[in-house]
């Protein structure tokens, strides 16, 4: 994809996003715009695109699915259930050969496909369990009645499955990007806007540094993507997942402070922000577990990779 | 100098050639003392790795011909200075001062006054000094006092520098000076490529907080200065000043990334394997890669023949942010080979350490940064 295709891909995106009801994108949208089939030929460029869009937007759609689903070789439109919310990998089998199965739901369907450690498993909805029942959140936190056995699964190959959850990762990390400059968006202009002491804050210079630092953040967030986008690999991919989890992190800091009253309340849009920046933390990994385990990973080789060169 | 092909090599070449070039004279070249060396071992040091450099044909890559180089483009020293760098053979800010120094010499001085000393600073035959700040003038860099008066073909300067790195190991220093009147600022600066054995020119060297005498104050009493020596017009100094600025976010950020590179290499080497040190080896990598990343499109960008701007006050904050947490990291996973050093090595990390503290504070603070993101990228109006 060149730069004019990836600008009409994000204008497209962009126009999908319902901003009367931005927080969920209508994927008959995005299905309308041939997003499978970007997916499938050119991975990286539209889901940086697609992912980034949503993020800036503060918007959810069911694309985390295809995403993971078109890594796995699921059919087009599955919807899955991931690894709970928390945990870097799925789970495995236990010494008896079961898995428990606990995951993350993002779409309702009849069947579901469960991203386990082996494979595929391929389960009704109705032996899906609401685990705890579902509160304040747009994700659905969901166990499998009883257990699967290897009968239940379809097997995937090791090197598959770590390819997707490398591609769950590229596209959250994209998202939260998107979250983190959505977030200094509302912000800044709020530091324009918003007058005290007969000035605008945003003259104060507390005030401008704080969002000078969410800037910074942001950037190095972006560079950091372009290098996963140009050679993604699973190290690439890590470390850029985690530049823009901080990122978003020190976003949501930043921003919150400078939006002061009005961004505690429900009235402003930066709530909704705020809240995808926490939930998706936890979806393939947190911030914190994926940097321990990249300090993990060098201390074992005893090695600093030079993850990019000129 | 070596030979001379008719095109300058790809980025890969280079760093094939170097490399090898680096590992067959590794005994030559490796630093004769162990730790971190004294400041005048230090500077022996460079000098001789720069002249090896230069005698095989490296240090001239990226260099204009005109000022005795070979030509080709700016990342290709940025590559000699990763590698050596990265090979702990020399002192990385030391070697990155030539990024700064001759760039602004090719750019603002007669083509004679460059083609003469380039090569002297290139070759490791000379060292030079920055004369830009003052007692009174640190981050407000317009203010400056130090006052050259016009006297027939050359100038009679008289004033103060301070923190001037090196001064007493320079040959030459690059001198700001008050030309237009005190209310002038930015508008009345005219610089120099001034001797530093002129007589009535004196040099106190200062301690820095690692016991170093890195810095120094250097004193000017009626120093002659001949107008052939002035680097860009009468008044222009704040061009050639900010001139530096492109040079120092490029190539010198990144010959910066490869020490921290190497540094948090020797963290990892012997940090213990428990989650809370993995944490922290963990986000000095992410740190250290997001400095990385932002420093390749800069160098990149800067080699496509685009304008730095102040968009690399990013980069600036970065490299600051990264030190500060490698060597934050260093310590808390050693903290007693920082606080009491028992050999060279563990001085080292001392230093180092210390000398990070400097990161946010030296070649623009981290607030005139902030500053600068805040009203030129976040466009957020006057403060």
């Amino acid at each position: 994809m060149d730069t004019d295709d990836r600008e009409l891909l994000s204008a497209s995106v962009a126009a999908a996003i319902d901003p009367a009801a931005p927080s969920s994108i209508n994927d008959a949208a995005l299905d309308a715009l041939g997003w499978g089939d970007m997916l499938a030929a050119e991975p990286i460029d539209a889901v940086g695109v697609v992912f980034g869009r949503l993020g800036a937007a503060a918007a959810t759609a069911d694309v985390l699915d295809d995403v993971v689903g078109c890594a796995l070789g699921a059919d087009a439109g599955a919807a899955l259930v991931h690894p709970a919310w928390g945990r870097a990998s799925p789970v495995g089998r236990d010494d008896s050969g079961l898995i428990g199965v606990a995951g993350q739901r993002i779409h309702e369907a009849d069947v579901v496909h469960v991203v386990c450690a082996d494979g595929l498993a391929t389960v009704p909805a109705d032996r899906l369990v609401a685990d705890p029942p579902t509160g304040d959140t747009r994700w659905s936190p969901v166990r499998v009645d009883g257990d699967l056995t290897a009968a239940d699964l379809t097997p995937v190959d090791g090197d598959v499955l770590s390819a997707a959850v490398t591609a769950a990762r590229h596209a959250l990390a994209h998202q939260l990007h998107g979250l983190a400059a959505g977030m200094l968006g509302l912000a800044r202009q709020h530091a324009v806007d918003r007058v005290q002491f007969g000035r605008p804050i945003g003259s104060f210079q507390a005030v401008r540094h704080k969002l000078a630092e969410t800037h910074v953040a942001i950037e190095g967030a972006a560079a950091a993507l372009g290098a996963a986008d140009d050679d993604p690999t699973p190290l690439t991919v890590d470390l850029a997942r985690v530049v823009a989890g901080r990122a978003a992190a020190d976003a949501g800091r930043h921003c919150q402070q400078v939006l002061a009253g009005i961004g505690f309340t429900r009235d402003h849009d930066f709530h909704r922000y705020l809240f995808a920046v926490i939930e998706l933390d936890g979806l393939y990994g947190t911030t914190g577990l994926i940097t321990q385990d990249l300090g993990r990973q060098l201390i074992a080789a005893g090695v600093v990779p030079r993850a990019v060169d000129l | 100098m070596g030979t001379s092909p008719a095109s300058p090599p790809s980025i890969g070449e280079l760093r094939t050639d170097l490399v090898a070039w680096l590992d067959a004279h590794a005994d030559e070249i490796a630093p004769p003392y162990e730790g971190a060396g004294s400041l005048a071992e230090q500077m022996t040091q460079l000098n001789r790795v720069k002249r090896l450099l230069w005698d095989a044909g490296f240090m001239g890559w990226g260099w204009p011909e005109s000022a005795g180089g070979r030509g080709g483009p700016a990342a290709l020293r940025a590559v000699v200075g990763e590698e050596v760098v990265e090979r702990d053979l020399v002192v990385s800010g030391f070697f990155s001062m030539t990024e700064t120094l001759a760039p602004t010499l090719i750019d603002f001085a007669s083509p004679e006054l460059a083609a003469e000393f380039v090569p002297r600073l290139l070759s490791g035959q000379e060292m030079w000094s920055q004369g830009f700040s003052e007692p009174g003038t640190g981050s407000d860099l317009a203010s400056l006092a130090c006052r050259a008066r016009p006297d027939g073909e050359q100038w009679i300067v008289n004033g103060q520098k301070v923190w001037t790195s090196l001064s007493q190991f320079a040959e030459r220093c690059l001198l700001l000076t008050r030309t237009g009147t005190p209310e002038s600022r930015h508008r009345g600066i005219t610089a120099f490529l001034v001797d530093m054995n002129t007589p009535g020119l004196t040099v106190r060297p200062l301690s820095i907080m690692s016991g170093s005498d890195e810095f120094a104050e250097v004193f000017f009493d009626d120093v002659v200065i001949p107008d052939a020596r002035r680097v860009g017009a009468v008044d222009g100094g704040w061009a050639v000043a900010m001139a530096l600025l492109p040079f120092e976010r490029s190539t010198a950020f990144w010959h910066r990334t490869a020490f921290l590179q190497s540094r948090l290499q020797a963290v990892v080497a012997d940090a213990p394997t428990e989650d809370h040190s993995a944490a922290l080896v963990g986000e000095a990598f992410a740190q250290l890669h997001a400095l990385r990343c932002c420093s390749r499109n800069t160098v990149r960008r800067f080699d496509r023949g685009e304008t730095l701007g102040p968009e690399t006050s990013v980069d600036k904050v970065l490299v600051a942010t990264a030190e500060q947490k490698i060597f934050d990291v260093a310590r808390a996973l050693a903290p007693r080979r920082v606080a009491l050093p028992e050999n060279v090595h563990d001085e080292r990390w001392r230093d180092e350490f210390l000398y990070s503290r400097a990161a946010s504070i030296y070649g623009g603070t981290g607030e005139i940064q902030r500053n600068i993101i805040a009203r030129r990228l976040l466009d957020l109006g006057d403060e």
